[in-house]
């Protein structure tokens, strides 16, 4: 999108923090596609896409932070859960550390004086 | 057919479609990708009652999200519309060829590209072809009938030798007329073309005529 004036736009800031939110909503509970899905949405990540979800749980699952296993159902198809396993605790651990800096640095920026809306 | 079937009969053919989006994919890598893709989609069809299109986007987009999402190389730009490889890198080779041609020729007139210097020289041409395209067909007309003009300029109606030049600048003036019509209307494209045909016609039979006379 071209336009001069250029405000942030979240669906570009969630490219690059997915995999830490999709790692994160694994280490609360291990979930399946839809769920994982659903729980960020629910965090707040409204614009998250099922596609973006989808791709990146599939990612990780073949960088081997995730494993996988199937919970048969009375109703409705089988699911297959996804869990971190070591290598995924972490590379949680170690982006959550990245993030929580890099957050802070922006947040001094912002709250340097004459930035604070 | 029940609503069940037809939600179903949706989500095989959503799959199919982003199946076929991906279909460039290694085999492994593409079943790799899609392995749980049914089971998700049949979640998203059972708990969203909405078209899958409307929440999902176009197939085509979802496999793009997917891609880029799993860090796989976006999809290839279509395949060429010629047969084969080789007959496409032949084509790409002329095509580089007219471009370089394109540039040369263009330095030697001033211009960035040759084609730039096309859209000045116009007016030039319809000029041209106008007093050639006249000139030819007074040519033509004394050619086969000595007496058609004469007659025409005969006695009180015209100058005899007013017919020549007359005929010329209307010539001149119909063409540029034409030409300046034909940038924007199709029709006077067409019929441009139908004159500069017959002016290229006229140009072979001048040079024809010139080289029996030598």
């Amino acid at each position: 999108m071209r336009s001069s004036v250029r405000y942030m736009d979240p669906t570009q800031l969630l490219k690059g923090v997915l995999d830490l939110a999709v790692l994160a909503v694994l280490h609360t509970e291990d979930g399946y596609g839809y769920d994982v899905l659903r729980r960020l949405r629910s965090a707040g990540l409204d614009d998250v896409g099922d596609a973006s979800v989808y791709g990146t749980l599939r990612r990780l699952y073949q960088n081997g932070v995730l494993t996988t296993y199937v919970v048969a159902s009375d109703e409705g198809p089988h699911r297959k859960y996804y869990a971190l396993n070591k290598a995924g605790r972490d590379q949680l651990a170690h982006s959550a550390k990245v993030w929580r800096s890099f957050s802070a640095t922006m947040d001094s920026l912002l709250t340097e004086p004459g930035v604070s809306a | 057919m029940t609503t069940v079937d037809a939600r179903a009969a949706e989500v095989a053919d959503y799959l199919a479609g982003v199946r076929a989006a991906l279909a460039d994919l290694p085999p492994a890598q593409l079943e790799a990708l899609l392995e749980d893709l049914p089971e998700h989609i049949a979640e998203v069809a059972a708990s969203d009652p909405q078209p899958l299109a409307d929440r999902l986007g176009s197939p085509v987009s979802f496999a793009a999200e997917t891609r880029s999402a799993a860090g796989l190389p976006a999809a290839p730009p279509p395949p060429p519309s010629s047969p084969s490889t080789v007959a496409s890198s032949t084509a790409e080779h002329v095509r580089a060829l007219a471009v370089a041609a394109n540039a040369g020729l263009g330095r030697l007139l001033g211009y960035e590209r040759a084609t730039l210097a096309g859209p000045p020289l116009r007016p030039g041409w319809w000029l041209a072809r106008g007093l050639l395209g006249a000139g030819w067909l007074l040519f033509l007309a004394g050619a086969i009938s000595p007496g058609a003009l004469s007659y025409a300029a005969s006695p009180g109606f015209f100058a005899a030798w007013l017919i020549d030049p007359l005929a010329l600048l209307a010539g001149a003036v119909a063409s540029t007329r034409l030409g300046r019509v034909s940038l924007t209307n199709p029709v006077a494209r067409a019929l441009g073309w139908v004159v500069d045909a017959f002016v290229a016609v006229a140009i072979i039979d001048i040079l024809w005529i010139l080289r029996a006379a030598w």
